[in-house]
């Protein structure tokens, strides 16, 4: 029994590690005081503030866009990409197989300086442009990979079924694979789009003069001392986020009861 | 006919993407590290190994050393933590290792910085832990938690537990439980049991984790320059300084080489011991 | 004569430099249930695709009812398959599997109705109809891939190991089943099996097929009486093969086997004289008594009870061990001193052939 209850603290003490900075971040939103320092007196001032600052809302709806214009592109190619790896030999083959892991294992650093190196070689302005390209660049990989784990060899059984009853190649993967591997592409996109909202070092190298982020926003004013409506900010956008992660634990643990019974 | 316009769609974004957004920059950056770099940040077009050479130097090794050290050590606290962790994971009901598993990844939908800042809100001289340990009288000095090393692997721990924690987690939840009770069945202790049949089907996720994690502690600039105050320089700030202060691009690059090659060795040494690439993606 | 409907030409084909098929020629009559029997890895699931379209040929040529379909695409081959794991489509109800070629082929929706509903009659699957596959039976999921197939009213139905999933007392009455479909329709049916039990049960013809080739093609009678090699007879239901050379060929063949015994026998095939050749011989047909001293001495070495007929395993003086089946098990213990003989009708004598 104690050594249950030792257990239990050790997951509470975990997950308090990982949730401590946001809850306090959460904690200091409603703080009058403009330092982040001592908690004074509950104020929701700052809440006010936040719609007043163009700068940092500028800079979450530039990550938003950042994120969700990314996430589709990358969803979109990193499907039917890893469908066409799948199904197909091409002369390049071995080497885009290869190539596609690169983005997932050297360090973030690297592939900053390296995109930035060629955007000024092809002499590209950096600007939001650039950055959704460099988030599609290391999104797309973490989709194949997503996709693929549900391209079974009972798929090409599959395949060849639905060729025998006269489909093309288009209605098998519309109606045959789509709605295969339709959960893999969701969490594939969900890992995309949240790999995008967490990046820091990829945008620093890729963004422009006229582009900030969210993260840039904060690593210019880290320096100089941040204000409360970030806090705000970050306490929305976890409201909103836990609202949607919990639909989606309700929803599927709903579906799993169904299956049960 | 049709069929061959269904393959291109298919097949050509990929091949693009490969070569355009990773071949290319990786082989621009390995062709701008024999280049020279003028005093005005300008590269000059003369073929050098200068740079190479220039890695050599007993301040830059003396910094790869310590930010290999940093990263280690983040690596080791990560396991310590993901391995224990999963365990007890383990010997809960399916619905709370759900959860479990969900919550982990939340921290990363809020900004990897947002939530280093809110690390200093914690660890600073007039932060949230000194200015509670001063009240309580446990202490009567702040204690100096950031702006130092241990700011710095606080911090890395912080961004980076949750690489571990996922394969780790993953691999440990997939052991077949009657694996464990047929071990049992023939007699063997815990610690025969976690030696003979856990450890080995948790090696790959334990590799998998700890490349997860040593790659970007090697890298993340960020963590540095806030939580270690500028003192320390791991090697993602000079890759940076390279890049954006000193404006030395043919240098930044041969640094950049070089991790490329020490993460290729990396996978290697993870593939040899039956690590899937695949799973590293896989989260 | 019955008309041909699918004629292979001396079809070859590789994958790589591996041959699987070599020089294959067949002829399927309209209306048959023909089965396609061998050793898994022989080739015969590859004769099965070439014949739908899903591999093409490496050499030769495919006819399906006169016409040359060598270079037409699976897609509009007039045959459908079921396959070896059923593919019935995870995301598709039944309806949905079953109507999904239908659909293909452009068909007016209210036929299709039409079609479905009479076809899920006949298959028994009223009241499933908006199942998913994961919710039905394996039984149940055997019917709907047998829907899917003939609803589209293929000139052939092509079977890849459609039944060897199922257990044992599903698989037989889905087999009478299936036998029952085919006559009703009348659609050619082409099985591809390695269970020989299934293939004399259920086929008009059996093509026996070893290392990419026909060895025997015949009725599931005759190739279980008079086997042609010595491959079918061991593939086939279980045999005795002895050594035995040829004494005279006159008017019946005069053999001489385990160096003492002559017998003669009768058949149309002819042996030159002094040729060593291959007996077969069934185990029902063996013999066995305690009596008879005229018989070829030997001892009980092991006694296998099979419901409804009981299996002895017999050393003789020589060494050489010989399988009967007798349906009186009470007459013989294990150790006891028996004298066995062969039924003389039922002697299959064969060239020896040498084989790689």
């Amino acid at each position: 029994m104690k050594k249950r209850r030792l257990h239990n603290l050790f997951i509470f003490l975990v997950f308090s590690f990982l949730f401590l900075p946001i809850i306090i971040l959460v904690i200091y939103s409603f703080n009058s005081s403009s330092m982040n320092t001592l908690f004074e007196h509950f104020t929701l001032d700052w809440y006010k503030n936040l719609f007043n600052n163009r700068d940092l809302i500028d800079a979450f709806t530039n990550t938003l866009l950042v994120a969700s214009v990314s996430t589709i592109i990358s969803t979109i190619i990193g499907t039917i990409s890893a469908y066409g790896l799948y199904k197909y030999n091409f002369p390049l083959k071995n080497l885009v197989n290869w190539l596609i892991y690169i983005p997932i294992v050297i360090p973030e650093i690297v592939l900053g300086i390296s995109l930035l190196s060629i955007y000024t070689l092809m002499k590209l302005e950096l600007s939001l442009f650039t950055i959704i390209l460099a988030h599609i660049c290391f999104s797309i990989p973490f989709v194949i990979v997503s996709v693929r784990s549900t391209l079974s060899k009972e798929i090409s059984v599959l395949e060849e079924a639905a060729k025998d009853l006269g489909a093309n190649n288009y209605i098998i993967f519309r109606k045959i694979i789509l709605p295969i591997i339709y959960p893999a592409m969701i969490s594939g996109a969900t890992l995309a789009f949240t790999l995008s909202l967490d990046d820091v070092v990829i945008s620093y190298f890729t963004a422009g003069p006229g582009s900030n982020t969210l993260p840039l926003y904060i690593y210019s004013m880290i320096k100089t001392g941040i204000t409360p409506d970030v806090n705000a900010l970050t306490t929305l956008m976890i409201l909103l986020v836990f609202t949607i992660l919990i639909s989606i634990t309700i929803y599927q643990s709903h579906k799993i009861r169904k299956a049960i019974i | 006919m049709k069929n061959k316009i269904f393959k291109l769609v298919f097949i050509l974004p990929i091949i693009i993407y490969s070569i355009v957004l990773v071949l290319l920059p990786l082989l621009y950056v390995l062709f701008l590290s024999f280049l020279t770099s003028d005093s005005y940040g300008g590269i000059i077009y003369s073929f050098t190994f200068k740079n190479y050479l220039n890695i050599l130097e007993f301040t830059y090794i003396k910094m790869f050393i310590k930010s290999s050290l940093i990263a280690i050590i983040t690596t080791v606290i990560c396991i310590l933590i993901s391995y224990p962790f999963a365990l007890i994971l383990r010997t809960k009901s399916k619905n709370f290792q759900n959860i479990a598993t969900k919550l982990i990844m939340i921290p990363f939908l809020t900004n990897s910085l947002i939530r280093t800042y809110g690390w200093i809100i914690l660890l600073r001289k007039s932060g949230v832990i000194n200015t509670t340990l001063l009240t309580l009288g446990v202490i009567n000095k702040p204690l100096s938690l950031m702006y130092n090393n241990l700011g710095i692997i606080i911090g890395m721990v912080y961004t980076l537990l949750p690489f571990m924690l996922l394969p780790v987690c993953s691999s440990v939840l997939a052991i077949d439980n009657s694996l464990i009770e047929a071990g049992r069945d023939l007699g063997a202790k815990p610690l025969q049991i976690f030696k003979k049949i856990i450890l080995p089907q948790t090696l790959s996720g334990v590799f998998n984790g700890s490349l997860m994690v040593f790659i970007p502690a090697i890298g993340y600039f960020f963590i540095s320059d806030i939580l270690g105050g500028g003192k320390t320089m791991i090697i993602g700030n000079l890759i940076k300084n390279q890049f954006l202060s000193a404006r030395n691009w043919p240098f930044g690059s041969a640094i950049s080489v070089f991790l490329i090659i020490v993460t290729f060795f990396l996978v290697k040494i993870y593939k040899h011991f039956g690590g899937k690439m695949d799973d590293l993606g896989g989260f | 004569m019955k008309k041909i409907l699918i004629r292979l030409d001396k079809v070859s084909k590789a994958f790589g430099k591996n041959n699987v098929i070599k020089d294959f020629s067949l002829d399927v009559y309209e209306g048959e249930f023909l089965t396609l029997l061998g050793p898994s890895g022989c080739g015969k699931t590859t004769v099965l695709r070439l014949i739908s379209g899903l591999e093409t040929v490496t050499k030769g040529k495919v006819y399906i009812d006169s016409v040359d379909v060598t270079d037409i695409d699976a897609t509009k081959r007039e045959v459908n398959t079921i396959f070896q794991n059923l593919a019935l489509f995870p995301k598709m109800t039944v309806v949905e599997n079953i109507s999904f070629g239908l659909k293909m082929k452009k068909i007016p929706p209210n036929e299709i109705n039409k079609r479905v509903k009479s076809i899920i009659k006949l298959v028994k699957l009223e009241g499933l109809e908006n199942r998913y596959p994961n919710e039905l039976s394996g039984g149940q999921q055997q019917r709907v891939a047998i829907a899917r197939g003939i609803i589209m009213n293929p000139k052939v139905l092509l079977l890849d190991e459609s039944l060897c999933s199922l257990d044992l007392k599903l698989k037989k009455s889905m087999q009478v089943e299936l036998k029952k479909i085919q006559k009703k329709l009348g659609i050619t049916f082409i099985y591809v099996t390695h269970a020989q039990d299934e293939a004399l049960s259920m086929s008009d013809r059996i093509v026996v097929i070893n290392n990419g080739k026909i060895e025997q093609i015949d009725s599931p009678e005759n190739i279980y009486q008079h086997p042609n090699s010595v491959f079918v007879a061991d593939f086939i239901g279980e045999a005795n093969i002895i050594d035995a050379k040829v004494l005279d060929n006159k008017d019946s063949l005069k053999l001489s086997y385990f160096n003492d015994q002559v017998i003669c026998i009768n058949t149309i095939e002819e042996f030159n004289i002094g040729e060593t050749i291959k007996l077969v011989i069934r185990p029902e047909n063996v013999i066995v008594s305690k009596e008879d001293k005229k018989g070829i001495l030997g001892k009980i070495t092991g006694i296998t009870y099979e419901g409804d007929s009981t299996k002895l395993s017999i050393e003789l003086n020589n060494e050489i061990m010989i399988d009967a089946r007798i349906v009186d098990k009470d007459t013989f213990d294990e150790d006891d001193i028996v004298y066995i003989r062969f039924s003389k009708n039922f002697i299959v004598p064969l060239r020896n052939r040498y084989e790689k």
